[in-house]
């Protein structure tokens, strides 16, 4: 029943649902990633912004399912340690 | 879709793509364009299955259908662009076909194409092609989010691939509920 509960959490969590809530890391988080720099650069930190808590993957995918077992279901700021954003991309893409 | 050696990330997609297809939300990621400038996207996990094979994936949803580096990174792809023949393979650690052509032909919008690698290429390799990419709108199981790494499990229905470079692909695949 439990696991049911929580797979339906985590389906709950659809893009329409969150669309418009962007929020951004505090400073004291972004101090925390800093400090962490030489030790993690180039890992992602997928950030939970309630808690503030950190979790760390080597992608994107493994970052937010490790914070998805600790929060099933919720979004996650995404910042790669060491570096001013998670990918790059040389061609320009349009934002929607 | 659009196979863009200068998009670091693993794939993108159009908002009417996204739409049709079950995806999760994962959050917000930045990009850093070719100007300097910092751009966030909103990310989604979704499920990229490669004929038998399938693994999670990020997706990021824009205004484009592009197949960046780390899509092909995972994949451990081997891209060749001949730009004689004006085509371009993809080979993988892939032991199965994808999408049968006249299918992939019907349904455009749905599935990425490559043109055929040249056989020799193929066969010194030991290794087929990709022909079509389906993504897929199953998505983020409960097995999936509950696993912490992208570590593989055979799926469920018993598909044989009992070769390495099939167990390699596995190794991205979380564990997949039919």
């Amino acid at each position: 029943m439990a696991r049911k509960n929580s797979v339906a959490r985590r389906l709950a969590t659809r893009a329409s649902d969150m669309k418009g809530t962007v929020r951004r890391p505090s400073q004291r988080v972004l101090a925390r990633l800093k400090a962490w720099d030489p030790r993690y650069k180039g890992q992602v930190a997928a950030i939970e912004m309630e808690s503030e808590e950190i979790f760390l993957g080597n992608d994107v995918v493994e970052a937010t399912l490790k914070g998805w077992e600790k929060y099933p279901g919720r979004a996650f700021y995404f910042v790669r340690i060491g570096y001013p954003a998670v990918h790059s991309h040389r061609g320009g893409l349009r934002k929607q | 879709m659009i196979f863009d050696s200068g998009f670091a990330g693993s794939v993108s997609i159009p908002e009417a793509w996204a739409d049709r297809l079950d995806l999760r939300y994962a959050g917000i990621q930045t990009f850093a364009l070719a100007n300097g400038q910092i751009v966030e996207f909103p990310t989604y996990l979704g499920i990229i299955r490669l004929g038998q094979a399938a693994g999670l994936f990020e997706i990021i949803v824009t205004g484009e259908a592009l197949l960046g580096m780390e899509f092909l990174q995972r994949l451990n792809a081997r891209v060749i662009m001949d730009c004689k023949m004006e085509t371009l393979s993809v080979t993988g650690a892939l032991t199965r076909q994808g999408p049968s052509k006249s299918k992939s032909s019907k349904n455009a919008g749905s599935y990425w194409r490559a043109s055929p690698p040249p056989r020799r290429a193929g066969s010194r390799n030991g290794r087929k092609s990709v022909t079509g990419i389906l993504i897929e709108s199953s998505l983020i199981l409960e097995e999936a989010a509950r696993t912490a790494g992208i570590h593989g499990k055979r799926r469920s229905n018993g598909t044989a691939r009992d070769n390495d470079q099939g167990s390699q692909l596995d190794s991205l695949n979380p564990r997949i509920r039919e």
